[in-house]
């Protein structure tokens, strides 16, 4: 992901649970021609939080892509000044990937919801990495506390 | 659980994956033929069956894809006599009589069909 679209996780329980929230403003790239954030990537969120959650089982030692979305619905768009809390959880897991469940809302509005599938990823299934943004999203994760410092 | 239960819980399973309604997903159906799954399907319909029916599905148990990664189990697009007895050993409750006649490794997905998923959970449940 060259975009994250999760500004902070809250709380992580690995292999279970992630609470996060992404922060929208009128300084979005994405609001250029809209006037709300575009359902679409409020579901990327959604979806990168239940990544960094799976990720997070393996203390980021496997790397995951999104499988497929199964379901996603929306009852209302996010708008510049909304902080949309995400919830995902880790229905069920496997060693192929896990199967989540994600729930956006704001000022608790339910706001979208989505159940997807991440899986498993062998290192060398992937193109070579971005080396500055690998990096760049590691010392994030570190800052954020998603990941320790020794990692 | 009986049968028809059985029956309608993987009804159910398939048309949550596939996004199918359920009164498309009957037993003759072929998985990928008829009900357009992709490989990350299969991998769906394993999680909704276990989740529906409370059952562990070890990794390529229910669908081994070791048939298509193993070279002593196909030869030349075709599956080979070991091939045909691995899939007889790994899906006792698939009917292979149709593609033993023709076994092209293009034609395994056929053997994939709803009935056997709802033999596979049947044997599951009984064991």
């Amino acid at each position: 992901m060259r975009y994250i679209l999760v500004d902070r996780f809250l709380e992580i329980e690995k292999g279970v649970r992630a609470r996060a929230v992404k922060c929208v403003t009128l300084g979005e790239p994405f609001l250029n021609d809209l006037p709300a954030y575009p359902n679409a990537l409020v579901l990327e969120a959604l979806i990168q939080a239940g990544g960094i959650l799976t990720r997070a089982s393996s203390d980021f030692a496997r790397p995951t892509v999104l499988g497929k979305v199964d379901t996603a619905s929306f009852a209302r768009e996010a708008m510049p000044g909304d902080t949309i809390q995400l919830e995902v959880e880790i229905l069920l897991a496997r060693d192929e990937g896990n199967l989540c469940e994600g729930i956006a809302s704001v000022n608790g509005e339910e706001i979208a919801r989505a159940r997807y599938l991440i899986i498993y990823v062998p290192a060398d299934k992937l193109p070579p990495p971005d080396a500055g943004v690998a990096e760049r999203r590691m010392r994030l994760m570190k800052a954020l506390g998603v990941v320790s410092e020794e990692a | 659980m009986d049968d028809q239960e059985i029956l309608q819980k993987v009804q159910s399973c398939v048309a949550a994956a596939l996004g199918r309604d359920e009164e498309e997903v009957t037993p003759e159906k072929v998985l990928a033929r008829d009900l357009e799954a992709e490989s990350i399907d299969y991998l769906d319909i394993t999680f909704q069956l276990e989740k529906t029916f409370g059952i562990t599905i070890q990794r390529d148990e229910l669908f081994p894809q070791k048939i298509f990664q193993d070279e002593t189990l196909t030869k030349d697009g075709v599956v080979t006599p070991a091939g045909i007895a691995f899939l007889k050993e790994k899906l006792p409750y698939a009917e292979l009589g149709e593609f033993e006649q023709d076994p092209q490794v293009a034609k395994v997905s056929n053997i994939f069909t709803v009935d056997l998923l709802i033999n596979y959970v049947k044997s599951k449940l009984a064991a």
